[in-house]
């Protein structure tokens, strides 16, 4: 019998290709973009599994008070793991690590920057679960100065040679010993690491300062290993008086929190997090775009099966009085959709594995597919792809199944027997269909509107032809030795020297006291930088009170500040003239300098965060950037005279420099992503959608094709004979923007909460994104009506 | 075999009854060839239908071997009709899909007959029709009369007690209309009752009753 169903089953796929080809290019489509989500959502729901401890690890954060506000904070003091474990026996061991940036690192002749090293207590092999290349694992991270590699950074450094016992340069300076090789750091890992060296290798670097303050978090994070039955709330509160009792920390307002390493990557995100971790909120987004995209592949099946079920009808009458069941019927066409979804399902595996590497790209994160290993993931997609079957064909199956005979075999003409109700289900569906298309359409205007605001917002300082330069060791007074050489380059405009440019994050964070340096009373968080004379000029700054710093005055430096005007109103003050002149202490080094200037504000970070109260220093010794406006010709021989400069002034370093613009862009790199992703999936779905309306109406045109051609007989023109076919789907394209509108609307509101500076939606991005799709339906439609209001009308009414 | 008292059919529409059938009386026998003939619209196809329970009548008793037909659930008529009845229409409704045998083939699949015992009665009625080259071929590849003899190959090949024909020659030219009533008659000859419908004296000819319809009323 089976043998039977899936015989005709493939007639009828083969009869009447081209609907055979809307359905399974469209199920290929939404199937493809399922499986791709699911194994993106996998990797995520799988960050961390790995370690064999995953649920008795824990990490530390803590929480205060600043402000009146709650502040949360991953990082922390590196005494706090030894000094909880003293104190709580349930944690069975804890390990700190820190991570650092823009290293220089040397091995033989190999030179290069590495981003990804880290620092562990020799516990952290204990906690967490690595697989061991080379060396003794008991002793890693035991030894100062002893680090462990990946796989790939020993390949990198060593070639083929045994890495164990080499020595490493980290940085010009500090020397390293390998003794350990591991595998690579999976990807599914919230931290990564190519380096990790010994914790007590810290001592002897400059940060060893921050090693016993209770107030210092600079990169360390800790980690514990707790006893089985560990409960985090319930620590949390016996812990709630830890750091006024057992640390120098006097506010009352210090918690000590633990949160499961597995909901790390999920769930956390805080303002010093590792890596961005993902959300369930964006798994709940790309798997709501994956599962309507395979809907309005379903809905293309259902109303193009329902539709042309009258063309079945005679065979289902006859097949009722050969004495078929309804049942049997049933199962005949669930084997049809069954069969047409297998079909797809090939394609798809097909396509997953040739468009995965782009999909990782678009996602941003490394995305694998093996199913020789996955036998479970295999079934279960096998498993999905048939209940779309059955789902999507059971609707058709049942409504084709109820015919009866006697109406469909009396009469000789069996297309109008169709049941009236199936055209409200089309149209429904189709309205939905199109929903779904308006509402991405609509997100994928929006995310692209705020993009587009973010680059070209005037974030209120000069960013084009910037070039950011690194100062790798400390300046000092040298600083102008080093700018003169800079000017001196022709196709250099002016050269300044800072802390940072405006969004480098370079600057020192710290309080503002103003009633006192131990008084907490109305104190605010602050950011300093440290800037060269003529910083503010260099980024088009203005000064709106008082004065600039000036060589004038060799005093300015600890004694004087520039602030801006949102450090105006920090201080209360209404007008910017009424702060000049007075003095205030700052948390750093308990400075009290006076205020000379204020500065017009501008957007020192992300376009996501307010505008911070700024102070501004003049102290070389902070120095750690140049900024130099190029001249816009000839930018390829600046930058070589300029590597040369660098080679000259920082010999150990290998030259590198940022174009300012673009490092602002970055910063909106994952809405970036968000918006390729949208906008993709938006292009599938509004493709998948037209599928179905052109098989719809070309279907319904065929239908149609006496009529339209005893109207042409009857002198109808071309012009109206397309109107009366596209008429109809563009009422329900029109009624499909009533039910998106409101619903992009709240959820693309929800999103640009997100951003402190934001566009306000207006009515106009939806008339566009209704508008986007109406025309691309009315093209669509055409194409079939013009098809069918050209045909000679002879040949549509001749008899058959 | 078949008795029908005071059977009546209507359709309801807005309170206004519209007769098709109107109180029909009527026995026939094994082995009988009945045809039922009468202009069109009074109600000779419904008549059919309703003997081959494809259709309910609105009134009346209907018994089939002395089984009460008007009081059986649908299952029941489906398995009865399935195993006793077999239908000829003048539109052949053969499934294109399917080619001959396999057309041949269905009626046995929904009886559940093992494939062994399927395949030697479909050769059987092959050869019994000289069709065997024919078998392979597709209904759009047979002419007219040789769909309908199919289709009569198809009504038979269950080994039903009762063959229906609604207007079998409808469509057929003079002389494929003689091949198929030749083969109804012999079909007759071996014992198995036929019921037709007919427009055709010529036709009813060939039969051994004939029963006039009007208006839904049997003319006597």
């Amino acid at each position: 019998m089976i043998k039977n169903y899936l015989k005709i089953a493939l007639r009828n796929l083969t009869n009447q290709k081209f609907y055979s080809l809307i359905n399974i290019v469209g199920l290929s489509i939404g199937i493809s973009a399922c499986i791709l989500v699911g194994l993106y959502i996998k990797n995520d729901l799988s960050y961390d599994r790995y370690h064999k401890n995953a649920g008795q690890i824990y990490r530390i954060e803590f929480s205060y008070v600043q402000s009146g506000k709650i502040g949360y904070s991953a990082q922390t003091p590196a005494l706090l793991g030894s000094t909880l474990k003293n104190v709580y026996p349930e944690i069975k061991k804890f390990s700190r690590i820190y991570f650092s940036e823009r290293n220089l690192v040397k091995a033989g002749n190999m030179k290069n920057f590495e981003d990804r090293i880290s620092y562990a207590d020799s516990t952290f092999f204990e906690i967490f679960t690595y697989d061991v290349v080379m060396g003794n694992k008991v002793l890693f991270l035991k030894k100062a100065n002893s680090i462990v590699l990946t796989e790939s950074t020993a390949k990198k450094y060593f070639g083929n040679e045994n890495p164990i016992g080499k020595e490493l340069e980290i940085n010009n300076k500090y020397r390293f010993e390998v003794t350990g090789v591991i595998k690579n750091v999976p990807v599914n890992s919230h931290f990564k690491f190519d380096f990790i060296a010994s914790y007590s290798s810290l001592d002897k670097q400059t940060l060893a300062i921050y090693l016993p303050q209770w107030g210092a978090t600079f990169g360390s994070y800790t980690y514990i290993l707790t006893e089985r039955g560990f409960d985090p709330k319930i620590f949390e509160k016996k812990a709630e008086n830890f750091f006024k009792t057992y640390t120098d920390i006097t506010s009352e307002d210090w918690r000590v929190l633990a949160r499961p390493l597995l909901s790390i990557h999920l769930d956390s995100h805080l303002d010093d997090e590792i890596e961005e971790n993902s959300s369930m909120s964006r798994i709940v987004i790309l798997s709501s775009i994956a599962l309507f995209i395979l809907l309005l592949a379903c809905i293309n099946f259902i109303n193009l099966s329902t539709a042309r079920s009258s063309k079945r009808a005679v065979e289902i009458g006859i097949r009722k009085v050969l004495g078929a069941f309804k049942i049997q019927l049933i199962k005949q066409f669930l084997s049809e959709s069954v069969l047409l979804s297998l079909i797809s399902l090939v394609i798809s595996l097909i396509t997953v594995i040739i468009v995965i590497p782009y999909f990782s790209r678009l996602v941003g994160t490394e995305i694998g597919f093996d199913l020789g290993n996955n036998w479970t993931i295999l079934l279960l997609i096998v498993a999905g792809v048939l209940s779309v079957g059955v789902l999507a064909g059971l609707y058709p199956a049942l409504f084709i199944s109820s015919y009866e005979p006697i109406k469909v075999i009396k009469g000789t003409n069996s297309s109008n027997s169709g049941k009236k109700s199936s055209s409200y289900l089309h149209k429904g569906l189709v309205i939905l269909q199109f929903a779904i298309s308006i509402i991405l359409i609509a997100g994928t205007i929006i995310v692209n509107l705020q993009l587009k605001y973010l680059r070209e917002y005037n974030m209120g300082f000069d960013k084009e032809y910037m070039i950011v330069l690194p100062a790798h060791e400390k300046v000092g007074d040298n600083y102008k030795t080093i700018k003169n050489e800079l000017r001196n380059i022709p196709g250099v405009m002016s050269a300044t020297a800072g802390r940072g440019a405006p969004i480098s994050n370079n600057n020192i964070g710290g309080d503002c006291k103003p009633n006192g340096v131990n008084n907490n009373d109305g104190t605010f968080s602050i950011e300093i930088n440290s800037v060269d004379y003529d910083y503010m000029d260099h980024f088009g700054v203005k000064i709106v009170a008082g004065r600039n710093f000036s060589e004038e005055f060799p005093s300015d430096f600890p004694n004087a500040m520039v602030i801006n005007e949102k450090m105006v109103k920090s201080l209360g003050f209404n007008n910017s003239q009424d702060a000049i002149g007075k003095s205030y202490f700052l948390s750093v080094n308990a400075y009290k300098p006076e205020i000379i200037g204020v500065v017009k504000d501008f957007n020192a970070s992300s376009l996501h965060n307010e505008i911070t109260s700024q102070v501004f220093m003049t102290n070389p010794n902070w120095f750690r950037e140049f900024i130099i406006k190029v001249n816009s010709a000839n930018i390829s021989s600046t930058i070589n005279s300029l590597k040369e400069l660098w080679t000259k002034f920082f010999p150990k370093y290998p030259f590198e420099f940022k174009f300012l613009d673009e490092s602002i862009d970055k910063m909106y790199k994952s809405e970036e992503r968000y918006s390729q992703v949208t906008s993709t999936f938006s292009v599938i779905a509004i493709f998948i959608a037209c599928l179905g309306l052109l098989g719809l109406t070309s279907f319904l045109t065929e239908r149609r094709k006496k009529e339209i051609g005893v109207r042409k007989v009857l002198g109808a023109s071309i012009i109206s004979i397309v109107q009366i076919v596209s008429s109809e789907f563009m009422r329900l394209v029109i009624v499909s923007n009533l039910i998106a509108w409101p619903v992009a609307y709240y959820f693309m509101n929800n999103w640009l909460e997100d951003f402190a500076y934001r566009i306000e939606i207006t009515w106009w991005m939806f008339i566009l994104s209704g508008g986007i799709a109406l025309v691309i339906a009315l093209v669509t439609v055409s194409f079939q009506a013009i098809k069918a209001a050209i045909t000679n009308p002879v040949e549509a009414l001749r008899y058959e | 075999m078949i008795k029908l008292t005071n059977i009546s059919k209507y359709y309801e529409n807005k309170f206004i009854k519209t007769y098709v059938l109107r109180n029909i009386n009527l026995e026939i026998k094994e082995g009988e060839f009945v045809s039922i003939m009468g202009p069109s619209g009074a109600g000779k196809s419904t008549l059919l239908y309703i003997i081959g329970m494809l259709d309910t009548s609105s009134e009346g008793e209907y018994y089939f071997f002395e089984e009460p037909v008007h009081k059986m659930k649908e299952k029941k008529l489906a398995e009865l009709h399935k195993s006793h009845i077999g239908f000829v229409f003048q539109q052949y409704h053969l499934i294109d899909e399917l080619t001959v045998s396999e057309n041949l083939e269905t009626p046995l699949l929904y009886q559940k007959i093992k494939t062994s015992e399927r395949k030697g009665m479909v050769a059987d009625i092959l050869d019994r029709f000289n069709m065997v080259a024919k078998k392979d071929l597709f209904p759009n590849q047979l002419s007219g009369g040789q769909q309908q003899l199919v289709a009569i190959a198809r009504a038979i090949i269950a080994k039903p007690k009762l063959i229906l024909a609604d207007e079998p020659t409808g469509n057929l030219h003079t002389d494929q209309g003689k091949i198929i009533m030749e083969m109804l008659k012999k079909l007759n000859g071996d014992g198995t009752t036929i019921i037709q419908v007919t427009h055709s004296e010529t036709n009813a000819g060939y039969g051994n009753r004939i029963i006039k319809l009007n208006d839904g009323w049997i003319e006597q």
